[in-house]
């Protein structure tokens, strides 16, 4: 992100985008974004984070059903407090038609139960060419 | 606070007036420098009634120039300029709390400026 001043709008250019990461590889999309807070009264809320996974997708329909996979992603990725797999700002260096990221994927949290599955399921299927050992085990 | 909370709430003012749902939100990148760029602040939200032009990007809104806004038949172009002319911009100074169900919001005497009036005042 190097231009200075950008103006952007939340639902046109960032919702539902997808994330490249630092090798240009799609690992996820802009599911929601989070906003912090001012601490004084005439303060502008900042963007502070992506947040992307199938819980963060859920809340824009249904927030039970996305409270629910927040609880459930802490099976699988070991969190303080329930939540969906967020991307902070500071690791998105460019927005475009797409946001690129500084992480590779096997990084990110969003790809947790990706990675599960394939070491764990799909690696075992016969000419599936996935090796349950890598940490690049396709999405 | 989560984009999810704000968009498609209701937009209600101190008068119990609805200025229809909120379809998008203005960011601009001025605030904190961090170690790799500005952070992005919330400057304001357009609110009015359907989403669906304002969605695609066929309606005009501040900061949005016009070689920016979506191409498209002029037939289709013009009636969905005609369906969201009512849609407004509201100053995130503007926002009095954001609630489960409703944004609430302190209405200027006036009324809002029109989402397609050009350039937002900066708060």
């Amino acid at each position: 992100m190097s231009a200075a001043g950008r103006e952007l709008w939340a639902r046109l250019h960032l919702l539902d985008r997808p994330i490249l990461d630092a090798e240009g590889i799609p690992s996820a999309k802009v599911d929601d974004l989070e906003f912090s807070l001012p601490e004084e009264p005439d303060g502008l809320p900042i963007l502070t984070a992506v947040l992307c996974g199938n819980a963060a997708l859920a809340r824009r329909f249904n927030r039970r059903l996305a409270q629910r996979l927040e609880l459930l992603r802490r099976v699988f990725v070991p969190v303080e407090r329930p939540g969906p797999a967020r991307i902070d700002m500071s690791e998105v260096k460019h927005i475009g038609p797409a946001l690129h990221i500084t992480p590779r994927r096997h990084e990110l949290e969003v790809a947790t139960l990706d990675r599960w599955l394939a070491r764990n399921v799909l690696a075992h299927l016969p000419g599936s060419g996935i090796d349950a050992r890598s940490d690049d085990a396709p999405q | 606070m989560r984009l999810s909370d704000l968009l498609e709430r209701a937009v209600v003012d101190q008068h119990g007036r609805n200025w229809g749902q909120v379809h998008d939100v203005y960011l601009v990148q001025d605030g904190p420098v961090s170690a790799t760029a500005a952070a992005f602040r919330i400057h304001g939200l357009i609110a009015g009634r359907g989403t669906f032009g304002t969605q695609l990007g066929y309606v005009g809104r501040p900061g949005y120039e016009h070689d920016q806004e979506t191409r498209g038949p002029w037939v289709l172009k013009a009636l969905v300029r005609r369906l969201q002319r009512r849609a407004v911009y509201v100053p995130w100074t503007d926002v009095v709390e954001v609630g489960d169900h409703q944004v609430i919001v302190r209405s200027p005497p006036n009324g809002f400026d029109r989402a397609n009036s050009g350039a937002p005042s900066s708060p």
